[in-house]
């Protein structure tokens, strides 16, 4: 993470000579947000440890997958595999993809630079959670979209004599899995950004990272625990309360679309409206935080 | 330009995002597959030996279901055998729940009754779907297991046919939440105490003809033991004193022949020595030679159109010491029989009692046939010795016999079971046999295999079929222990130590229970051939696997088992193992591993391992102590 690469002179005003069409004096915000994302794209694009990152990952999940079993046994199965370590690793990830981005441009005093044109704080916080986000989603997806092949092109073990089926094993259960994993590590990257923002400097964005990933990982859904030890959390609010903890809203939500339909009744696993909104608001509120930070500072 | 591409941009973005939306909306659980060959389908519900003895026209109602977890199309024989299976606890966590429900269909099959309540049609009727079927419940239909279903696609002919054999129409709801009375392992664990009592009863009864009056003494009032036997009236003895009698005997009457101080009866070489044609007819006290070495007589009298014909003619009309042939109620007890092929060969004689006998077979087991062959005749057999020879005990159609107490050595099968139901194997020593200790084959169903001792074989009991109980057995230094492929069934406490192979999860259909049963000291616990995930767990207790860590509390550890995982399977025997088992990694990877078990390939989890030995009684006659696996020293040991 320390490898991070910044774009040096790569400045809003050369980037928009190299696409000719520096002429308009006031380019459209749109045009602004586009070209930060640009920048930020450059940056994910060179700094080589997010590739390996993906690599990793990548190696990790299919290993995991391999070793648990679940390729032999089809997408749920490994999907179930892939649950445990995708919760814990992809919030890793996503936050060594963000928790320097806005930091690391404040350190090079190109912040300073960006707040000499026209940029509003939004577009610096929206450009760098998009530019980042698009490195991370490729991160995050490539390794499950391998996995799922392994999973297609690896035979169940079955003794031919018998009339097989599929049952409830579908490749769409796992594209959800991708799917809510991709929006899980979205959600991480946008309290990485705000993180990002908040930091003043690396040591401290470093702490921030740690404390973030412990609150995410360990913190919130323990205090639900504490909670409903408690009797603060009623019994009846705890799968709306699940919501609250992004680790446990990703966690429901995987098990109540993926997992649950393949394996039977029993009670609920999630309120996936709930946990939808729990997520959203999670990212909704980092990145408004980056935002007033990036204004502040 | 730069707006187009913001567009397309745009444009993408939606696609991707109502895609991924899509995704959540689509129902991926709702294919519905077509009805299957029901031969291609893990069937249960009947036994083998019942099948075949059905006649051609007889059409049982069968059920084929296709469930969400499980890959493997399941047929069940009577439609109360599957709703009892989805009863059960653990079944929608095993199979997941069911996708589609087929059943066969009446509706225009010309349907009738046999005199024994069978379904009789003129063709098979086709598949139905079970949510629209109509149900016939508590009518005069039977299979050969009890009281059936009869499912129609037509109300009206569902109507029609409770009308008349006396029914009620009932929705597949309704069908679903009914209780039926069928028989399954939990029937043969509880029967297992009746039916010791049962065959005492048999023993005593039998024993009685040990005390009919004497009528005739050979040597005193005739020349020969034939002689003698001629000669006396029913229901008296024949009294045969110490001597070596060179003759071969038929008994055509309900006589005791017995022994005083062991005679030998020897025969000529030529067949079976002993011949007892008469109901009630025993032999007692003797020991008997000169056996001839037909194992197998072509040219006996089979009807050819039984199903079986083959069997018998391959396995019923060999030479024996004493043979026992369309009779009822006979006793041979206290007999030394030296053969070639049979000792002693039952065949058509229900009732009988086989005690306290010892056949010394050939060296070979290839040479030499079975030391009890019982064919269509159930009964007792018990006390008794059966050295090398091929099977100590082989038995076809014998229904409900029980073989007891008794000690076989170095031959093939020390039990050999085929096509016989509801036995009772139980309390025999079993050594050094060739292939297999206890051995069953041909899908019976309702055994119990209880009790026995069987050590030093290629493999110790090898199970078939389903719905069977195999417990309290000790199981030592073979090279597999024991395997699970019966069905249905239940295995508890039993004692597998010190081989090769303790375990082998070898039924396809993952719905055995394996619980409170202890292994020690084999190389590997367990392995599993295909089929699902097995999980060895009931009502929170699992097994005794040496090895096994986690803290213990209520005598179960808090970390699961699996004795097909790497790492775990070398827990008691590999250093460096306990560490490797704790790491983290392989908690997250293990931590969700039980969820969809169905769906999962060859391999046996145990959730709630036991920690310490639960049969510690077991352990008598071992060279263990089970006090060196009890709880408090294995957690020191991790602690210390």
């Amino acid at each position: 993470m320390n490898g991070e690469t910044g774009t040096g002179t790569a400045t809003p005003t050369e980037t928009e000579h190299e696409t000719g069409v520096g002429e308009r004096a006031t380019p459209s915000q749109s045009h602004v947000l586009e070209t930060i994302v640009r920048r930020e794209l450059q940056t994910v694009r060179r700094t080589r440890t997010f590739l390996l990152l993906g690599f990793a990952l990548t190696v990790v999940l299919l290993g995991v997958a391999w070793v648990g079993g679940g390729v032999r046994g089809g997408y749920v199965p490994t999907a179930v595999d892939l649950l445990t370590p995708l919760e814990l690793l992809v919030p890793i990830v996503a936050v060594a993809f963000g928790y320097r981005a806005v930091l690391a441009d404040e350190r090079r005093g190109e912040l300073d630079v960006l707040r000499t044109y026209p940029v509003s704080s939004w577009q610096v916080v929206g450009g760098a959670y998009l530019g980042r986000a698009a490195g991370l989603v490729t991160a995050v997806a490539f390794p499950l979209v391998v996995v799922a092949l392994a999973v297609a092109l690896t035979g169940t073990e079955e003794v031919r004599i018998y009339a097989t089926h599929a049952g409830a094993d579908s490749p769409i259960l796992f594209a959800r899995v991708v799917v809510l994993t991709i929006l899980f590590a979205l959600v991480v990257l946008a309290v990485a950004i705000a993180i990002s923002a908040v930091a003043s400097t690396t040591r401290s964005a470093l702490a921030l990272a740690v404390v973030a990933l412990v609150v995410v990982l360990v913190g919130a859904d323990l205090a639900i625990v504490y909670g409903l030890a408690s009797g603060f959390v009623g019994d009846s609010s705890l799968v709306y309360t699940l919501a609250l903890s992004p680790i446990s809203a990703y966690r429901g939500l995987v098990l109540e679309t993926a997992v649950v339909v393949a394996s039977g009744t029993g009670p609920r696993t999630a309120a996936p409206i709930a946990s939808l909104l729990g997520l959203f608001l999670w990212a909704g509120v980092s990145l408004a935080v980056a935002t007033v930070a990036v204004r502040r500072s | 330009m730069r707006e187009t591409r913001s567009v397309w941009i745009l444009v993408a973005i939606l696609v991707v995002a109502g895609g991924a939306v899509g995704l959540f909306t689509v129902d991926a659980g709702s294919t519905s597959p077509e009805p299957v060959n029901f031969d291609d389908t893990i069937s249960m519900g009947i036994s083998l030996q019942s099948q075949y003895a059905l006649e051609d026209d007889v059409e049982l109602p069968r059920v084929q279901v296709f469930y969400s977890q499980y890959r493997y199309v399941v047929g069940y024989y009577g439609v109360e055998t599957f709703v009892d299976a989805q009863q059960q606890p653990n079944h929608e966590q095993r199979f997941g729940y069911p996708l589609a429900v087929y059943v066969s269909d009446y509706s225009g099959t010309d349907l009738e009754l046999t005199d024994e309540g069978y379904p009789r049609t003129d063709r098979f009727g086709g598949w139905t779907n079970a949510e629209e079927a109509h149900f016939v419940v508590d009518s005069e239909a039977r299979t050969p297991a009890g009281e059936t279903v009869i499912p129609f696609s037509d109300r009206a002919d569902a109507d029609a046919f409770a009308d008349e054999y006396d029914g009620t129409v009932l929705s597949w709801e309704a069908v679903l939440e009914r209780t039926f009375d069928v028989d399954t392992a939990d029937t043969v664990r509880q029967r297992v105490d009746e039916q010791r009592l049962d065959a005492d009863e048999r023993v005593a009864a039998a024993a009685e003809l040990r005390d009919r009056p004497e009528s005739v003494v050979v040597g005193e009032d005739a020349s020969t033991i034939q002689e003698a036997v001629d000669e006396a009236p029913a229901n008296t003895t024949v009294v045969v004193p110490e001597g070596t009698y060179d003759e071969n005997v038929v008994v055509n009457e309900s006589i005791t022949l017995a022994g005083e101080g062991t005679p030998t009866i020897h025969g000529d070489g030529n067949g079976t020595v002993v011949r007892l044609n008469a109901d009630r007819a025993a032999v007692v006290g003797f020991d008997v030679t000169g056996v001839g070495n037909t194992t197998r007589d072509p040219d006996a009298e089979i009807e050819t159109d039984a199903w079986d014909h083959n069997v018998e003619l391959g396995y019923g009309h060999g030479d024996a010491g004493v043979a026992a042939v369309d009779t009822s109620g006979v006793l041979i007890e206290d007999v030394t029989i030296e053969t070639p092929a049979n000792g002693v060969l039952l065949r058509d004689s229900p009732d009988m009692v086989v005690r306290n006998a010892t056949v010394n077979g050939s060296e070979e087991w290839a040479e030499g046939f079975m030391g009890v062959m019982t064919m269509r005749s159930p009964g007792v057999i018990e006390n008794s010795t059966f050295r090398h020879g091929r099977d100590g005990v082989y038995m076809h159609r014998s229904n409900g016999l029980v073989v007891r107490n008794n000690v076989m050595e170095d031959g093939r099968f020390g039990v050999h079971v085929m096509h016989t139901s509801e036995t009772l194997i139980a309390d025999n020593r079993v050594r050094d046999q060739e292939l297999s200790g206890i051995i069953v084959m041909t899908g019976p169903e309702l055994n119990a295999i209880v009790g026995n001792d069987v050590r030093d074989t290629p493999g110790g009991i090898r199970t078939a079929g389903s719905n069977s109980y195999i417990a309290g057995n000790v199981v030592v230094g073979n090279e597999l222990g024991m395997t699970t492929a019966a069905g249905n069934s239940i295995y508890e406490h039993n004692l597998i130590a010190d081989n090769d192979v303790g375990l082998q999860a070898s039924s396809i259909v993952p719905s055995n229970r394996v619980v409170g049963n202890d292994f020690v000291d084999n190389d590997r616990h367990a392995t599993a051939s295909s089929g699902p995930l097995r999980i060895y767990t009931h009502d929170g207790r699992g097994n005794y696997w040496e090895g096994a860590i986690g803290t213990a509390e209520g005598g179960v550890l808090d970390r699961s088992y699996s004795p097909t995982d790497p790492v775990d399977q070398r827990l008691h025997r590999v250093d460096g193992t306990p560490a490797l088992a704790r790491s983290p990694a392989l908690d997250a990877v293990e931590g969700l591993q039980g969820t969809v078990p169905g769906m999962r390939a060859g391999s046996v989890v145990d959730t709630a391992p036991l920690c310490e030995p639960a049969n510690s009684e077991l352990f008598a006659d071992t060279d263990w102590d089970p006090d060196d696996y009890a709880c408090e020293t294995s957690v020191n040991e991790e602690t210390s």
